[in-house]
């Protein structure tokens, strides 16, 4: 299977991650079919959304491509959740420090924006993705590493192979500039307080001559015991900085300059007992 | 407030949500025909109107027949709404035509401009 | 090469039984899930019923992991597969489940009062980790899939694990879905969007599908599990076979964010695909289990799409909405309602459509109403429509007879 084109979005690439976001919003907005959707977005679905539509560009996709026959395959990060509605929450729901249901059902009920429920549903970064690119296809939607991504690109290949579809869109977000995410890493042992980095990475496939080739994808399991402490995990291997999109980045990234020779093997282990390989093989460029 | 800093208070709020930043817009633009506005993007407006201006607004706000308070047998004839309905109609539905026959109740909403909401927002 | 995909071990628990026997029953009861929410106080909320499980006490803060260790316990004992077995043959976790939202207990502990805390409980329950816990109890040796897709997760998860053990790439899957919303975030968020029903009077007759006077879902909440596996592995051991899965389709709306597609078209493809994946003809359904939430656009927009699949089949194939008993179990929903037809396969029986008072106009299918339904039947489509434009759908067989 070959990857045809694949676009990156890495928030250290700016000098802010507020820069970053900025940059993002502007050029979503630009993108989007139906500008008014900005405000149903989390910043998981624009980060989605953007590289899958930059992707989809120069992938020069015939134009008469039936779009049923495109298949969307997600992974997204831990659920994040915006810390301006996530303040506002907090301090219209207690009495003396505490959280109190009944304040909450009446303050904080009433200032939520209707539309924050749909930023905060993991799979809208699946309907962004679909409607801006009109696509209708199969889909797979799930979360939260690269052992879950790793699923994705698996399931496109399959599909791709099995001829059900003639192209696979292969994401993954995440946005861990969150309050919520860094207290899961720091429960993990991983301290993602310093330079938190949100990224998305998107790639399409095809069966093709051109482009970089995956040859292979092995991956292995050996479930670990969770215990009670999650610091307790025997063999943990950081997946940080850049989360589920570590493995997507560093591939889109050889994409315009491997050779046709190119030979090359991705190793990574996740925390939970995946061992995943991904053998590339030569590219062919146009 | 004066009726400018709500006008202008409004059109920022219509504009933001609907994200048409370059567009004019103006008292007399219709949310749904001109703008292209849906029910959420109604509820997304009236949040950010009731962050903007520290007021509450609710769904049945918008409900302009139920707001001028006419018996039903006087407002509503075969179905249509009455001549005396579409006068009181117009003080929050300044682009009616009064003169018109044939509009029914579900058709007011086409009517709603951001004039409508800066009434509404100054009656809070 | 292509397997058989048998379904050898079923597991649940409901708002109205929590294991088969007591789930089976109350469906065939016609019992209503539906009362005052009672995990916390929710009167101050505009909705303020839900489906809650009962009789249940939970040792994770986040109850949905219990009822998925619970349910897969119990699917994977009903099939009678051991330890050995599993970790021989090929095998996986299929799981939908819901994302975690956090304790606001914890929260404003961790905001105002400074608390910090490494228990894996604290602030929230990682979903991703149910799905590990329940691959470790069990000894699977492949990556656990995770299904996100919401309302269609587990319908998906289901598809995804049959078609795993189609190609052979799996012996064995266990294949389901758990969901619980029941708390302060799941309840406010839905009814900040109008999506459930505010008929708080009356909770037992509030889930209302295909009715005239529905006015929107009852939130539900539990897990239910499958166990998949290739009618070579279940042949080997002599297991009994309860059914199979035949065809699994999905597909995207790609229309609007909250509104299915006026003309189901992305759920008549999801169906199209699942049938077109069996082999099978229109003439091959029996019946129906449909999504059927007793939204007032949900309903119409399936009657629609599933009479443009059957044509004038449709007016004869019965359809019963599992969601009118146990409510809207989100990423549950799909593996609840295919184990409710495994169940109603055993029996030759569907359950009634509860509530259904008066038949919308928009929503004049064939439906099982009034009584349960005795008959002939061999193939059940099953469908789950997701928010965002999400469609999976399936296609059951009964087992031997």
């Amino acid at each position: 299977m070959r990857i045809k084109s694949g676009y990156n979005f890495i928030s250290s690439d700016f000098e802010s991650n507020q820069l970053a976001m900025k940059s993002l919003d502007t050029e979503i907005k630009g993108l989007l079919k139906d500008r008014k959707l900005f405000k149903f977005m989390s910043k998981q679905d624009k980060l989605m959304a953007l590289c899958a539509l930059k992707s989809w560009e120069q992938a020069k996709i015939e134009e008469d491509q039936d779009l049923s026959r495109v298949g969307i395959y997600l992974c997204v990060g831990i659920l994040p959740f915006d810390e301006a509605p996530l303040e506002k929450l907090c301090v219209k729901s207690i009495t003396d420090n505490k959280f109190d249901i009944k304040v909450f059902s009446d303050l904080a009920y009433n200032s939520m924006n209707p539309l924050l429920t749909f930023k905060c549903l993991p799979n809208m970064a699946l309907f962004h993705t679909s409607y801006n690119l009109g696509v209708t296809g199969r889909y797979f939607m799930t979360y939260s590493g690269v052992s879950d991504w790793v699923q994705c690109l698996q399931k496109g290949i399959k599909d791709l192979e099995d001829g059900i579809i003639d192209y696979a869109i292969v994401g993954s977000a995440c946005d861990q500039d969150n309050f919520l995410v860094r207290q899961f890493y720091q429960r993990l042992g991983h301290d993602l307080n310093k330079d938190p980095i949100d990224s998305a990475s998107v790639m399409i496939l095809r069966r093709d001559d051109l482009g970089l080739q995956i040859k292979d994808v092995i991956e292995s399991y050996r479930p670990v015991d969770i215990g009670n402490k999650i610091s307790e995990i025997q063999g943990k291997t950081l997946e940080l900085p850049l989360g589920c999109s570590q493995i997507s980045l560093e591939i889109v990234t050889k994409l315009e300059s491997a050779k046709e020779n190119h030979c090359e093997t991705i190793d990574h282990h996740t925390d939970f007992g995946t061992s995943i390989s991904i053998e590339l093989g030569g590219a062919q460029h146009e | 407030m004066e009726k400018q800093e709500i006008v202008d208070g409004v059109i920022e709020c219509v504009k933001e949500s609907l994200v048409i930043e370059d567009q004019e817009i103006t008292t007399n633009t219709k949310l749904i025909v001109d703008l292209g506005a849906d029910s959420l993007d109604f509820l997304d407006i009236m949040f950010q109107l009731e962050e903007k201006f520290d007021i509450t607004l609710d769904k049945e706000d918008f409900n302009f027949l139920k707001r001028i308070d006419l018996p039903e047998e006087e407002a509503i004839s075969e179905g249509t709404l009455t001549q005396k309905a579409l006068s009181k109609l117009k003080e929050y539905l300044p682009l009616l035509d009064e003169n018109k026959s044939g509009i029914t109740p579900a058709d007011l909403k086409d009517y709603i401009s951001v004039g409508s909401i800066v009434k509404l927002v100054g009656q809070c | 090469m292509s397997n058989r995909v048998c379904i050898t071990g079923i597991g649940a628990i409901t708002p109205i039984g929590n294991d088969i026997e007591a789930f089976e029953k109350s469906l065939y009861d016609g019992v209503s899930g539906a009362g005052e929410i009672t995990r916390f106080d929710a009167s101050g909320l505009p909705t303020h019923i839900a489906c809650e499980v009962k009789d249940f006490s939970a040792n994770y803060r986040d109850i949905k992991v219990d009822f998925a260790l619970k349910a897969s316990r119990e699917a994977i004992s009903n099939s009678g597969l051991s330890t050995d077995q599993i970790k021989k043959a090929n095998s996986s976790l299929s799981i939908g489940i819901g994302l975690e939202l956090f304790s606001m207990d914890d929260l404003i502990d961790v905001r105002f009062n400074g608390k910090t805390s490494n228990e894996i409980s604290f602030l929230n329950f990682p979903s991703d980790l149910c799905a590990h816990m329940i691959s470790h109890e069990f000894g699977f040796n492949h990556s656990p899939a995770i299904h996100i897709s919401a309302c269609a997760a587990g319908t998906d998860a289901i598809g995804d694990a049959y078609k795993k053990v189609k190609s052979g790439s799996l012996d064995i899957c266990l294949a389901g879905g758990t969901d619980s919303m029941v708390n302060p975030m799941g309840i406010a968020g839905f009814c900040r969007i109008g999506a459930m029903t505010t008929d708080n009077e009356n909770p037992k007759t509030a889930s209302r599908p295909f009715d005239k006077n529905r006015n929107g879902f009852v939130l539900g909440e539990g897990a239910a599990f499958l166990v998949l596996e290739s009618e070579t592995s279940a042949i080997a051991r002599g297991a009994k076979v309860l059914g199979y899965i035949v065809g699994h389709g999905n597909s995207l709306d790609a229309h609007s964010v909250s509104d299915p597609h006026p003309e189901g078209r992305g759920a008549y493809d999801s169906m199209k695909r699942a049938l077109d994946d069996s082999g099978l003809d229109i003439s091959d359904i029996d019946a129906i289990s449909v999504h059927g939430t007793a939204t007032p656009k949900n309903d119409p927009t399936e009657t629609y799409a599933i009479k443009t699949l059957l044509g004038d089949k449709a007016k004869t194939t019965p359809v019963f909405a599992t969601k009118s008993l146990v409510g809207h179990c989100i990423s549950a929903a799909g593996a609840i309602e295919t184990v409710t037809s495994v169940i109603a396969f055993k029996r030759q029986e569907l359950h009634q459509t509860l509530n259904l008072d008066e038949v919308d106009e928009s929503c004049d299918l064939c439906h099982v109403r009034e009584e349960n339904l005795k008959g002939d039947f061999k193939y059940i489509l099953k469908n789950s429509f997701g928010f965002g434009g999400q469609n999976s759908s399936l296609i059951i067989e009964r087992g031997p007879q």
